[in-house]
């Protein structure tokens, strides 16, 4: 397929529909990362979702886009409730894969001397790389309800607020959970790995607040110059990831006995209403809880540890929750479409929900401003936290980027790193990392991702989202 | 004898993998798996299990196969280090398997394999044998 983009302005580019796409295209970025998205074969991806059943508007990406199974990952689309599909691949493997950030009342410079105890004890509390087992284990009853509540089991256990519950996305809990649509795969994978960040891209992050571009936001968020935050990227584990590999099983049959037309296998999907795609939508509703309730209990562990190492209480401490956001995830939501309201099924895999001043979903504290949008940068470089807009409401389903995407190949980032010591140059620029695994720093180095700065610059001029603060770290731990 | 090799992939890992014949290839897939995995040097196998993939031709097949031998590993802490393969028809495979126990202590991960997936994935028939290019999630 021969892609001829139409450029719209100096944000966006759209890719017409032609075909069996059955709506356009519309790709978020700037001059320069659209150049890369093009190399990358993105739009082809971004034009064949468009070809999906009952999709609304646009086929879209935000400008952190690249190339992904099925759907782009950076993309966004809604299906109509009653005559579109939903697809696992429109979600991501890591089911809710998201962000959550907390803020405390400390300044950098009181934890400075405390940092490398800060990150050791952190790394010891909270395990994390490949295979690692959490200090819960659940049991089968546990378990259930974990997938049925998410964030809320962690707080019924001790482990943190309501308060905590209200500035996270959905309230950490997602409806719809069945954890009897899990199979016993699924829950096995699950039971031990409750309380572990995993590996990868996934990251515990301390940092300090560099720059701050809304004064009255930043503060509504409570967020400060220099302040010390913590920011948290991880997922559903290897539970979210079977929940996925069962669904692209069994959506592959359904696609064929549709007879749903797709031009990529890993499109598969099955219609909104029908037994497979209402199953399908409980089982990932059940391995988004699994990730909310994780990062709760790693929020909690995070206070224990700082209240100790600092010999701090609670009340002078203040670590509380500024947000939590899933970008990978399918949700209903109700949006307009063509001048009427109506219930949609928007998928996000690799954008996060960006909700403007107003929005009925957007917690009450933030109300007045907006739903907190926490863009993480890679181990080693700036983060954002944003706010949403009325833009984005009207245009992407309410949506935005979500991070930065890889440039380089592990393969090409581990020769790069040949010779150098990562974690000595990270620590030359005042980070310190702990990372479980042996090759990971490497494959995470800054130089194997876009620039972050550009991603959030791009959607600011877009309208999608607006800066309101800039993060940097200062101590990491990964797996 | 069939022969594997790493290429390049930007978030991903994409393995080639040839087999004499499609026995082989699917061997060799497993091989392929196994030392991505955990490095060259497998260990020795201590038991044997009996694993059985279906699919509707070679391409679901090889990934139902792949996907088996992954949760082996990443749900029960096996690795599969020896495939004999004792049924193999475009609509399913048998074979009995050698396993190790993965040991934390004595053995390390070396890619984090999280998914096996269809991306670009054809399995080629030719004079040169059974061949495909397979990318893994990681």
């Amino acid at each position: 397929m021969d892609i001829e983009l139409v450029q719209k302005d100096a944000y966006r580019w759209e890719v017409p529909r032609t075909g069996r796409m059955s709506v356009p295209g519309l790709i978020f970025s700037d001059d320069v990362m659209i150049e890369d998205i093009l190399r990358d074969r993105g739009p082809v991806q971004v034009a064949n979702v468009a070809t999906l059943p009952g999709i609304l508007t646009h086929s879209l990406a935000m400008p952190d886009m690249h190339w992904g199974y099925g759907f782009p990952i950076g993309g966004v689309a809604a299906f109509d409730k009653k005559n579109g599909v939903i697809s696992p691949g429109g979600v991501g493997y890591d089911i809710n894969c998201g962000v959550r950030l907390f803020r405390t009342e400390l300044e950098h410079g009181r934890i400075k001397k405390k940092l490398e105890e800060l990150v050791m004890e952190l790394f010891r509390a909270i395990p994390s790389g490949v295979g690692s087992k959490g200090r819960l284990r659940l049991s089968e009853k546990d378990e259930r309800n974990v997938l049925l509540k998410g964030a809320r089991w962690a707080v019924e256990q001790g482990m943190g607020s309501e308060e905590d519950l209200v500035r996270t996305e959905d309230g950490g809990t997602m409806e719809g959970a069945d954890p009897g649509f899990l199979s016993e795969r699924a829950l096995s994978r699950g039971r031990d790995q409750l309380g572990t960040l995993g590996s990868g891209n996934h990251f515990l992050e301390i940092g300090v607040v560099d720059e701050i571009y809304d004064d009255r936001i930043a503060r509504v968020f409570g967020l400060f110059e220099s302040g010390v935050v913590v920011q948290i990227h991880s997922g559903s584990r290897g539970l979210g990831y079977q929940v996925c590999d069962d669904s692209l099983k069994i959506m592959g049959r359904v696609t064929l006995r549709e007879g749903i037309d797709i031009p990529d296998r890993q499109l598969a999907c099955a219609p909104i209403t029908s037994s497979e795609g209402r199953e399908y939508f409980s089982a990932m509703a059940c391995a988004a809880n699994y990730a909310w309730a994780n990062r709760q209990a790693m929020l909690h562990w995070t206070r224990e540890v700082f209240m100790r190492v600092l010999s701090m209480s609670p009340v002078d401490l203040k670590m509380n929750m500024v947000y939590d956001v899933c970008h990978n995830i399918a949700k209903f939501e109700r949006h307009m479409v063509d001048g009427k309201e109506r219930e949609v099924c928007v998928h996000r895999k690799g954008a996060t929900r960006s909700l403007p001043s107003g929005h009925p979903l957007v917690p009450e504290p933030y109300r007045d401003v907006g739903q907190p949008i926490l863009i993480p940068g890679d181990m080693g470089t700036a983060s954002y936290v944003l706010a949403g807009t009325d833009v984005a409401l009207a245009e992407t389903f309410a949506s935005t980027c979500h991070g930065a995407g890889r440039v380089l190949s592990r393969k090409a980032a581990k020769q790069a790193a040949k010779g150098r010591a990562i974690a000595r140059e990270l620590e030359d620029q005042g980070i310190l990392v702990m990372a479980a695994g042996k090759s990971s720093l490497a494959e995470e180095m800054p130089e194997a991702y876009k620039d972050v700065d550009r991603v959030v610059a791009a959607v600011e001029g877009a309208g999608l989202s607006r800066k309101v603060a800039r993060l940097r770290p200062i101590g990491v731990i990964k797996g | 004898m069939g022969s594997w090799e790493l290429l390049d992939h930007t978030a991903d890992v994409r393995l080639f993998v040839r087999g004499d014949d499609v026995s082989d290839f699917f061997r060799t897939a497993a091989v392929a798996l196994a030392e991505l995995m955990i490095g060259p040097t497998l260990p020795a196998a201590v038991e044997h299990v009996t694993v059985r993939a279906e699919g509707e031709g070679y391409e679901e097949l090889l990934v139902d196969w792949l996907r088996e031998l992954l949760y082996l590993f990443s749900g029960e802490g096996k690795i599969a280090v020896e495939h004999d393969i004792i049924e193999l028809d475009r609509a399913g495979l048998a074979a009995r398997c050698g396993c190790a126990a993965f040991d934390p202590e004595r053995m390390s991960v070396s890619t984090d394999i999280k998914a096996i997936t269809y991306h670009d994935l054809r399995v080629i028939e030719d004079d040169r044998g059974v061949s495909a290019h397979i990318v893994c999630d990681v």
